[in-house]
């Protein structure tokens, strides 16, 4: 019986609308004639059926889709007719599709009785289409005054109409504010006099509201006093409310039919509809803590854990249960936060849901199935839950205790083992069917900690070629400087040692041929002395090379080309000589001198 | 029980001074002959009796880390076999294997991509040990010295044309070997490894118990020591998450 607020509100008014245009189309017919009405009904009836002398009664004829020209009212011989009125309703009504309207007229006597004793109203005949239609007469016993019990006067019960005020229902809320979410009761009260004997459940929608029905076993039946009248009372259906919007809230008024017994006979069918209640629904104050999730009421949270000890793949249990009044059927349990080594299966919820007390109370409770899937120490963090408590206006919290979960045992027992499979990669899972590697038996023990790089003899074998290629570097550059000025010494005694050889030459009592050979050798040792001319050099190419690469000048190559050419002339063709021994001698001296000052230059 | 015992025994003989007499080759031969046999505790035993002695070696690492695999503790077989790799980067089976054992670990985690000259230059930076690197380093200057002597003394002028040019190459290289030396021995001082012993870890956002929880690591990850503070270390994972983790949850290499 639980009913969802807020129904669309433009299928509503659409709804309205044809019943509308119906209505028109319905009055419409009506005023085509009575003819076509439907079937024609007469009743009659009375306040009591016992009178004092001297008291009023009340006569009522009903008809039912009948005219009052066909009426023959009774002729009331035992009474006097005091008064007469007159009220007429037409009511269309769409049973199964299709449309029946009803008209009734209620025509009310005022009698009063003439005599004592048992008085007869006679029947009330109506003529209609479907024959002649009699009331039967109705027996009034009128007793002396003041026999029957007195009533007080009812609050003008007996003036404004008699079953309006007899009967009523009325919707009565708990509270006049409330916040949203908080529950309260919306009870429908039955106030009557008369027996009832039949009934049905007031109705009415209900838009912004959550609602759950309160079961009502047997109505418990009291008695009221308003205004004088004893009413009997009856709570004819509770409903526990959680307002889901705040604002203004209005409950249209409910309707019920209520069969009403006037005596053992005289059955009455009667609509009612209650009073409209209006409510003030109060936001949730701001500050709410980051776990608020809607609950309004009064809350406990408890935890339980099978163990905090567990082997790999054996499940726990954990338990969550929240109990307390509120709307406890519209919250959430807060959810555990576990690691990835634990498999947390969809909870298994119960509810325990209690009414008692006109109040919604219960349990909830969540059942999770952790599987650890390694071995370790896990902690399960305690969870916080937290609700608003409109006695206090306050938000509340409170947490369930923490655990830590030990796992013991092992996880995969093979390296093949199904949890290790998760993760790997294509070249991992060849890995999986192979076998670690076998121990090597030959090994070179080493003193640990012992590091080469770093250690003194890494710095002195790697300094040492670097200090020796400098060290011989040195040594050798020492040499030759020592060689260098060797040979610079040999070039300068070169000329001198030529000069010599050749002042000696002159002393020298030696006949031309072998004169003018000794020259060109004194020339060509002093070459080969001064400038390291080698014999494959003593050509005329040679010289000039040398020459050239010296820097020297070509003009003391050709100086010695013709001394040379002279000296070569001199030997193999003695007449041809044009100069003397001293002018030759005279003549490489010269050279000599030349070319020494052009080396030096 | 029988395990410790023998321990027991060992370290007693150790504190006798017994084991310094016995020659740790003779240990590490029983050793491999237990293990060989199947008694792999009392390989294990053997093997951490030579360690203790003082004396390491690539294979004694890898024989251990093998006895530790077979008798199912992966967190010590890694942390050997990265001690065994760390002295010989090129111990192929000690690679193989290490794969093999961490097949078995709960954490896979993928590197997060690095551009390839990164991944070329640290590679060849790790591709020998920083020892393996000085004795590289020390034969290549001795052969720089050695062409720079024969070009010094050689009298044929192409023989010195030949030597000069291949001493100054020599030497460069022995620079650039001296240089990743270097480099590799910085990387390793700054960079201190440590594989997870305990068999789960809460990795915390700063050291203390009461900090947040940011993830958690299980036995035999290999982390990455940036930082450490009293009894906690910060470690980074090789997907380059960060946080702090208690010291006795992890083993340095």
């Amino acid at each position: 019986m639980e009913e969802k607020s807020g129904k669309n509100p433009q299928k509503k008014k659409r709804k309205r609308l044809v019943m509308r245009s119906i209505l028109v189309i319905g009055l419409l017919l009506i005023s085509l004639g009575a003819a076509r009405g439907q079937q024609a009904d007469l009743r009659a009836e009375v306040n009591k059926n016992t009178v004092e002398e001297g008291e009023l009664l009340r006569y009522t004829l009903t008809i039912e889709n009948g005219e009052e020209r066909n009426l023959t009212p009774p002729a009331f011989r035992d009474f006097q007719v005091i008064s007469s009125s007159r009220s007429s309703q037409m009511s269309v009504q769409i049973v199964n599709g299709r449309q029946e309207i009803k008209k009734t007229l209620k025509i009310t006597y005022l009698l009063r009785p003439s005599g004592m004793g048992d008085k007869v109203i006679e029947a009330a005949e109506l003529q209609s289409n479907n024959g002649t239609l009699r009331t039967q007469p109705i027996r009034i016993k009128v007793v002396k005054s003041g026999t029957l019990p007195k009533r007080k006067a009812p609050g003008g019960a007996d003036v404004g109409g008699f079953p309006k005020k007899d009967i009523f229902l009325r919707a009565s809320l708990s509270k006049k504010e409330a916040y949203r979410g908080e529950q309260l009761l919306l009870s429908y009260t039955l106030y009557f006099r008369s027996g009832i004997s039949n009934y049905e459940m007031p109705a009415s929608q209900l838009n912004g509201f959550w609602s759950k029905e309160v079961e009502i076993k047997k109505p418990e039946v009291k008695t009221q006093n308003i205004n004088g009248v004893n009413y009997r009372t009856a709570v004819v259906r509770k409903l526990i409310l959680f307002p889901q919007k705040s604002g203004e809230l209005l409950i249209d008024p409910a309707r019920m039919t209520v069969d009403v017994q006037y005596s053992f006979f005289d059955t009455r069918r009667i609509k009612l509809a209650s009073n409209a209640v209006k409510l003030k629904v109060k936001d949730l104050p701001p500050g709410a803590p980051p776990e608020f999730n809607g609950a309004v009421g009064n809350f406990k949270i408890e935890s339980t854990l099978s163990s905090e000890e567990a082997a790999v793949n054996e499940p726990l249990t954990l338990r969550l249960k929240i109990s307390g009044t509120g709307n406890i059927q519209l919250i959430d349990l807060p959810e555990p936060q576990l690691p990835d080594d634990f498999e947390v299966y969809d909870p298994k919820i119960n509810e325990y849901i209690s009414t008692r007390g006109d109040v919604l109370s219960g349990t909830k409770s969540y059942e999770y199935l952790l599987v650890p899937r390694q071995r370790g120490t896990y902690k399960l963090d305690s969870l916080l839950f937290a609700w608003f408590d409109p006695a206090t206006g306050q938000y509340k919290t409170a947490h369930t205790r923490s655990y830590e979960i030990r796992v013991s045992g092992e996880a995969n027992k093979s390296a093949g083992g199904k949890n290790a499979v998760s993760g790997l990669s294509k070249e991992d899972i060849e890995l999986l069917d192979q076998d670690i590697r076998y121990i090597h038996t030959e090994t070179k023990l080493k003193r640990s900690g012992l590091s080469y790089f770093a250690s003194t003899r890494y710095y002195v074998l790697m300094l040492a070629p670097v200090l020796l290629f400098f060290l011989l570097l040195l040594i050798r550059r020492q040499k030759m400087k020592a060689a260098g000025s060797a040979e610079m010494n040999r070039q300068k005694k070169a000329a001198r040692k030529a000069l010599k050889k050749l002042d000696g030459l002159a002393k020298k009592e030696l006949n031309d041929k072998d004169y003018f050979e000794a020259i060109p050798n004194i020339l060509w040792d002093y070459l080969g002395e001064r400038i390291r001319l080698d014999r494959s050099e003593q050509t005329q190419e040679g010289i000039r090379r040398k020459f050239e690469s010296l820097g020297a000048d070509i003009a003391r190559a050709e100086e010695l080309e013709s001394l040379l050419d002279n000296c070569r002339a001199a030997v193999y063709a003695p007449s041809q000589a044009g100069l003397s021994r001293s002018e030759m001698l005279e003549r490489a001296k010269q050279w000599i001198h030349r070319f020494e000052k052009e080396l030096q230059a | 029980m029988k395990n410790s015992i023998l321990i027991l025994i060992l370290f007693w003989m150790a504190g006798a001074g017994w084991l310094k007499a016995e020659n740790p080759n003779a240990l590490f031969a029983k050793a491999n002959s237990y293990y060989s046999s199947g008694a792999f505790d009392s390989a294990a035993v053997y093997y951490d009796s030579i360690l203790h002695l003082g004396y390491e070696s690539a294979e004694l690492y890898f024989n251990a880390g093998n006895a530790r695999y077979r008798l199912g503790d992966i967190a010590a077989a890694i942390y050997d076999y990265e001690k065994a790799l760390k002295l010989n980067p090129r111990f192929e089976d000690a690679r193989f294997n290490l794969q093999l054992a961490r097949l078995r670990t709960v954490d896979k985690m993928e590197a997060p991509k690095r551009s390839v000259i990164s991944v070329w230059w640290r590679d060849l930076l790790r591709s020998r040990s920083a020892d393996q690197w000085a004795v590289i380093s020390t034969v290549m200057i001795w052969i720089a010295f050695f062409m720079a002597l024969l070009y010094l003394f050689a009298g044929r002028r192409n023989l010195r044309v030949i030597a000069f040019f291949s001493s100054l190459f020599f030497l460069f290289l022995t620079l650039f070997v001296l240089f990743l030396n270097i480099e590799n021995y910085r990387i390793n001082q700054n960079s201190r490894e440590a594989i997870v012993f305990a068999p789960n870890a809460y990795v915390k956002s700063e050291p203390g118990h009461s900090a947040t929880d940011l993830f958690i690591i299980h036995e035999g990850t290999k982390v990455k020591v940036l930082d450490a503070a009293g009894q906690w270390y910060r470690i980074q994972l090789s997907d380059d998450k960060q946080g702090w983790i208690p010291a006795e949850a992890v083993r340095v290499i």
